[in-house]
């Protein structure tokens, strides 16, 4: 049974979810336990908020890697070529025609400006990719290109919520928190839903994108490091066995169920018991799970982990996301790039120097994920996301940079039950406006939805007398990048 | 007679799109054309022109150019169902317009209908018109803005009449409590008294009451009980730690220069230090700002107001030298912004690169405030009397003279012993003699020819300091050492004793910097300087800036600008002294209650929220200003009243009516922020060493979480000792380091200002709780202090846990699942010991019972 189903009365809210889920006061914890094993989407461990649950319909995808180029790649120096702006190469955009009229959002400023990087057609499909991709571009037949992405805004933070959450206020559930709530996670010794930021900070906003905004906290994302080691704490201490520890934890439960029989609203208190208990299995389940020393150098290098090799940092991570992936845990989301100005991809002064290096840094790692879950056979079960919270002017921005642009950008998607080799979506002529098969937030959320099974109008939770939606009240799979 | 003629032309996109005839003369068109004039164009001022005309152009159209009907609202001549417009002004399309307004009049909508179905012709004069005016304009800001309720005077407002007259204790419950018997909602009774006291302690100075305290406010049943309390921890000295953390959220305290190199600054505690003296000694917050602003320039001689202008250079800094310009000008929007969201909860970085987007706020008005700032530095400064400051100058200059004296001395007697060297080299080279010559050295001074051989030939002529040296003789080597002894002891001389630095923000002389209005943030595109002025939309008209601007007196060493910002920020009539007050008192609130009367704290404008209780919010802004700005006294009065000592309720029907308690019906639990969390382990485990300022310090960190790298983040293999077990506020703030324990719970990153800080439940927190070498340690401690204290009964210890760790004597049932657990704890560790010896199970059992009690909800939820 679904279990978002429950709530079908608009005056429940997130506490009552709770209690329901829970079929009372700190059940949550015990029956994440008992129900842990091998009792696939029964009505019997549904009181487990992360217990594996069966979709709406038979989805191809189990579980999402969403790959987060922080800071807004450009699409006309990436996927998205466009022969008509070397023609127009210095040329003020108002100047030139070309064929979108019927929109009207246009900044006017800056000149055009050709990519600096080469275009060369790739694979038996022949889809478009800069020459910063070679290893993007061997793969390219794997990957369907969204060319006609737009979104709400030109600042980061609304931008990256918006990508996240589908809203560009904060507060709201990111699509991992919807994903884990409607569907559960298969390893319940891990979280369902993983972050990995990067080694250079995290973005704008922090913990709010990955955060479950009103759904429970279970459901937001956990963090786990980019640097040194992944998952801190993870060993007990010397003096104290497990059996020692498993009593502690009883004790802990047993005394906070109590306190919260004096806090029946509190829902916090609750998800902490919950915690614990994950805590307590990831303490068996992460350590092999993080320890990539296994790994033989062959994979590695396919990654492109290599001592002293920028592509290093990236490639790690790919890497323990394939392994995430792997052992069960639902959604997986990656940032490269952090903190500020190039160290990510926000190239307001220079598109060379700065989509040279994050291309680099990225190129082998993504490709080598595509290619060692699909040499595993984990590719048609693994939906990939790739995209940045909005693309890049066609024009010049300062001395070769290009400025913020939500009109119309690329982003892709691969394995999980996507077509490869496919292009979707067209902008116009110079990258300016998507203009063919426009492609909506929404629709990407709803087409990560619905790889997984989840119809993205029937996944819904009811908070402040409404139903909510990932998709709010639009939105579409687009079909014709389904295999 | 003329004819008129009459145009379709419209840009879109830059494209001349002609959609129908230039060249118009057929009675249809000339009929549109007199419709557009005598109807259309009436109506549009009259409808639409106060949002998208003129002052205003919302959605980025401007309808004084007709133009944008076509363009903007795609109107489609000939077809009102695919006309954009139309569908907007009938209510078919949202948003409905005009907006949150009844539709026009019925005909009016037909003269739209009319009009476009005769191919909504607009008359040429009526385009050229637009022509003339259509200069890109800039926002100005009207007396309609200044209505906006965060822009408004505080309003006179007297505490409301209620039903209930037990239950106010204060005006404040008298605002509380109205509200709720108008929503059919009554207050939960009274939190019992330890619960209380607890709560007390956590919010005022951040660390659990000791038993003994617990215990004499227990007996103490006299009326005022509560009142002394209240008055004694706002008298603790630990109070201004715990506030001051709060400020150092919002004022973005970092001691860290954040971006790539992160690299560190050692001074900069000096400002925290000032923000827990501001706080403890109660300086009225008026001043508080003015000296955050301008201390320097209120009162150069007093310590204090010197290092509070720390709160300018608090935010992170591009160090890179490469940035140049660009790295000046992320500072001055790091400062304005800072200022803008930690005193008047505005977002003013949003009118950086254009307009503020919702609020009030033109790109002009933010250059306007930064040009306070312009002519200022961040730097470390000696806290000394001016004279001693000249002296210590003057002295560090002779130092930096007489060590350049000696560098030189040395790269001279270093030249003279390379020559002989260096002419081999040039001799083996293949070259003419004439070519030889020109390079022999010294070729210090050389002329055209010279310096392009040398280009050429330098790689292989020069000698390096090794190569040199090798060919030394013991004499040599003996001048060679000594020489460069002397070198090193000049440039390495401190003087001692010297005052201590702090890191300030202040002017370097009294003659401004100029400052430009930069278009799109750009500072390669200047548009004209701007003199310094402050956000029109609080103050009474556009050209009131004048009334605070200040001349710096003759011996001033810095421009007063700041002052002259700090002079209208904290002016309530007719400055920004009301909103100020307004956001100062909302954060006092969202502190006590864990929720602002703003729910938004750090944005007042339109986007934020309105205040659940507008009255109360200003009844409390004016109390503050009429007495002084004293925060102490505000904060007594809003925690002696009847809504602050409320318990928590557990009745769902209430809830049901107000789910957020934003009518405060009962007291929420809150979570307590990371470093009070850190702060109570070392409480309760008897470790804190309570002593107060200082520079910071450095705790252990997991050598697997200090990253690795080519930067010295944090000391690797630091002992915990007294010397570390101080409160978290004296941690070092590395923006790029956070602790691991402080991070997992939300402690933010210092890059912005922080209103409210994100309260998260994720696993690693709860791995930290069970594993951290931090809390076994502690938990140890803790026991030892257990044992101590009470003695070797097993329910002795129990008791006292509870005692120390909750504030309270543990219930029957508690008592017996502390015993039933550390029996059987003690019984695993009997069998551990027949393996190891040193294992003494009461103790290992007590300090695992210690730890569970610490991972409680109880022990962080204070309710």
């Amino acid at each position: 049974m679904f279990d978002c189903q429950q709530c079908q009365p608009s005056t429940l809210n997130r506490r009552d979810f709770l209690q329901r889920a829970g079929a009372g006061f700190g059940m949550l914890g015990l029956q994440a336990l008992l129900g842990r094993e091998g009792l696939l989407a029964s009505d019997a461990v549904s009181a487990n908020p992360l217990s594996p649950r069966l979709p709406h319909f038979p989805g191809k995808a189990k579980s999402v890697i969403f790959l987060f180029m922080y800071g807004g790649p450009s699409q006309v120096d990436t996927f998205d070529y466009k022969p008509a702006l070397e023609k127009h190469h210095g040329q003020k955009i108002d100047k030139v025609s070309f064929g979108t009229s019927k929109i009207d959002r246009i900044y006017k400023g800056g000149s055009l400006m050709k990519s600096p990087f080469g275009f060369d057609r790739h694979g038996e499909s022949g889809l478009w990719v800069c020459d910063q991709y070679p290893h993007i571009a061997s793969v390219i037949d794997d990957i369907a290109v969204i060319k006609s992405v737009y979104a709400e805004s030109n600042n980061h933070a609304p931008a990256l919520f918006q990508l996240n959450t589908g809203m560009t206020r904060v507060g709201f559930p990111s699509v991992g928190s919807w994903v884990t709530y409607g569907i559960g996670t298969e390893n319940q010794d891990m979280p369902g839903f993983v972050v990995m930021y990067d080694y250079r900070g995290g973005p704008i906003g922090g913990p709010q994108n990955w955060g479950s905004g009103f759904l429970p906290s279970t459901y937001q994302a956990t963090p786990v490091r980019s640097k040194g080691t992944p998952i801190l704490n993870l060993s007990r201490s010397g003096d104290v066995s497990a059996a020692q520890q498993r009593e502690q934890l009883d004790l802990m439960k047993e005394l906070n169920q109590q306190h919260s029989k004096s806090h029946p609203a509190e829902a916090d208190l609750l998800d902490r018991i919950e915690t614990f208990e994950l805590a307590y299995r990831m303490q068996s389940a992460a350590p092999e799970l993080i320890d990539i020393s296994k790994e033989t150098e062959k994979t590695k290098q396919v990654y492109g982990i290599e001592p002293n090799k920028r592509t290093a940092y990236f490639g790690t991570q790919c890497l323990m996301a394939r392994r995430l992936v792997e052992r069960g845990v639902r959604f997986v989301q990656l940032y490269s790039g952090g903190g500020h100005g190039d160290n990510n991809w926000d190239a307001h002064g220079n598109i060379i120097k700065n989509h040279k290096m994050h291309c680099y840094d990225t190129d082998k790692p993504i490709a080598g994920l595509i290619t060692d879950l699909k040499n595993r056979g984990l590719l048609d079960e693994t939906l990939i996301v790739w995209g940045g919270e909005f693309g890049r002017t066609p024009q010049k921005q300062g001395g070769g940079g290009r400025d913020h642009h939500p009109e119309g950008f690329c982003m892709f998607m691969a394995g999980g039950g996507i077509k490869g080799g496919v292009s979707y979506g067209e902008t116009d002529e110079v990258g300016y406006h998507a203009a063919v098969d426009r492609t909506s937030v929404n629709d990407i959320h709803a087409t990560i939805l619905h790889m997984l099974g989840i119809d993205h109008k029937q996944l819904t939770f009811a908070h402040r007398g409404r139903r909510f939606r990932l998709t709010d009240v639009s939105g579409e799979p687009i079909r014709k990048i389904m295999a | 007679m003329r004819r008129t003629k009459i145009t379709s032309c419209v840009t879109v996109s830059g494209i001349c799109l002609l959609l129908h005839g230039i060249t118009v003369a057929d009675e249809k068109s000339s009929e549109g054309a007199r419709l557009f004039t005598d109807q259309i164009q009436p109506a549009l001022k009259q409808n639409c022109f106060e949002c998208h005309g003129g002052d205003k152009t919302l959605a980025k159209f401007d309808l004084n150019n007709p133009a944008a009907l076509l363009e903007k609202l795609r109107v489609v001549p000939g077809s009102v169902a695919k006309s954009k417009l139309f569908k907007l002004i009938v209510h078919q399309a949202k948003p409905h317009m005009p907006h949150m307004r009844d539709r026009m009049p019925e005909s009016t909508i037909k003269s739209f209908e009319k009009w476009i179905r005769l191919g909504a012709p607009i008359p040429e004069e009526a385009l050229e018109a637009a022509k003339i005016k259509a200069k890109p304009r800039e926002l100005v800001v009207t007396d309609k803005d200044r209505q906006f309720w965060a822009f408004q005077p505080l309003q006179k407002v007297e505490p409301p009449a209620v039903k209930n007259t037990q239950w106010p204790k204060t005006s404040v419950d008298h605002f509380i409590l109205a509200r709720q018997e108008a929503k059919g909602l009554s207050p939960t009774g009274k939190a019992d008294k330890r619960k209380l006291a607890r709560r007390l302690y956590f919010d005022l100075i951040g660390l659990p009451p000791k038993p003994d305290e617990m215990e004499a406010f227990m007996k103490d049943e006299s009326d005022g009980a509560w009142e002394k309390l209240v008055e004694q921890l706002l008298e603790n000295p630990h109070y201004g730690e715990r506030w001051g953390r709060h400020w150092l959220d919002v004022a973005r305290f970092g001691e860290s220069h954040g971006y790539e190199a992160d690299n560190n600054r050692p001074n900069a505690y000096t400002y925290r230090d000032a923000v827990i003296e501001a706080l403890n000694s109660d300086l009225p917050y008026d001043q508080f700002i003015k000296w955050q602003l301008a201390g320097d320039e209120y009162e150069p001689e007093k310590e204090l107001a010197v290092k509070l202008t720390g709160f300018l250079a608090a935010g992170p800094t591009i160090t890179n030298v490469r940035m140049g310009e660009k790295a000046k000008y992320e500072k001055l929007d790091d400062i304005v912004g800072g200022v803008g969201t930690a005193m008047l909860g505005l977002t003013l970085s949003c009118a950086r690169c254009h307009d503020h987007k919702f609020d009030p706020i033109p790109t002009r008005d933010y250059y306007e405030v930064s040009a306070a700032f312009t002519s200022s530095r961040q730097q470390d400064m000696f806290l000394a009397p001016k004279e001693i400051r000249k002296g210590i100058k003057e002295m560090l200059a002779k130092i930096k003279r007489a060590a350049d004296r000696a560098r030189k001395r040395y790269d001279n007697w270093k030249y003279e012993m390379k020559r002989p060297l260096m002419a081999g080299k040039i001799a083996a080279l293949e070259l003419s003699e004439e070519d030889k010559e020109l390079l022999f050295p010294p070729y210090k001074k050389h002329n055209r020819q010279q310096q392009e051989l040398l280009k050429k030939y330098r790689k292989q002529i020069d000698v390096n300091d090794n190569e040199m040296r090798k060919t030394f003789t013991e004499v040599q080597k003996k001048q060679d050492g000594s020489l460069r002894k002397e070198m090193d002891r000049l440039r390495r001389h401190k003087p001692s004793p010297r005052p201590s630095l702090a890191l300030v923000y202040v002017d370097n002389n009294r003659s401004p910097a100029a400052s430009y209005l930069l278009a799109r943030g750009d500072w390669k595109q200047k548009k004209g300087e701007v003199q310094p002025g402050f956000l029109k939309c609080l103050m009474p008209s556009n050209d009131s800036s004048k009334q605070w601007r200040l001349e710096p007196p003759r011996e001033a060493s810095s421009t007063w600008r700041r002052r002259s910002l700090a002079e209208w920020i904290t002016d309530v009539e007719q400055g920004g002294g009301a909103l100020l007050a307004r956001v100062i008192v909302n954060r006092l609130w969202q502190h006590h209650f864990g929720r602002g009367i703003v729910g938004t704290s750090g944005n007042f404008g339109y986007q934020g929220e309105r205040p659940s209780h507008p009255e109360l919010l200003d009844w409390l802004a004016a109390n503050l200003v009429k007495n002084g700005w004293r925060l102490k006294r505000l904060q007594k009065l809003i925690l002696t009243s009847s809504v602050y000592t409320q318990g928590a309720s557990t009745d769902l029907a209430k809830e049901k009516l107000d789910p957020d308690n934003r009518l405060l019906w009962s007291y929420r639990p809150i979570r307590l922020e990371a470093e009070i969390i850190r702060d109570s382990i070392l409480a309760v485990s008897s470790s804190l060493n309570r002593t107060l300022y200082g520079p910071s310090i450095h705790p252990w960190i997991h050598t697997d979480a200090i990253a690795t790298g080519s930067t010295r983040k944090w000391p690797q293999n630091v002992k915990d000792g007294p010397g570390t077990w101080r409160r978290s506020i004296y941690i070092f703030t590395k923006r790029s380091m956070l602790m691991p324990m402080l991070e997992a719970y939300d402690l933010p990153d210092s890059t912005l200002s922080c209103a409210t800080r994100n309260v998260t439940t994720v696993a690693p927190a709860a791995l930290m709780t069970l594993n951290n070498e931090f809390y076994r340690s502690q938990s140890r401690r803790f026991a030892e202090r257990v044992i101590k204290e009470a003695g070797g009964k097993a329910a002795e210890r129990v008791k006292k846990v509870y005692e120390v760790a909750l504030g309270r004597p543990p219930a029957e049932n508690e008592i017996k699942l502390g015993l039933d657990f550390l029996a059987r704890q003690e019984t695993s560790y009997e069998e551990l010991k027949k393996q190891k010896s040193n294992i003494d199970p009461p103790r290992y059992a007590l300090a695992n019972y210690c730890q569970t009690v610490m991972g409680l909800n109880e022990f962080i939820y204070i309710d």
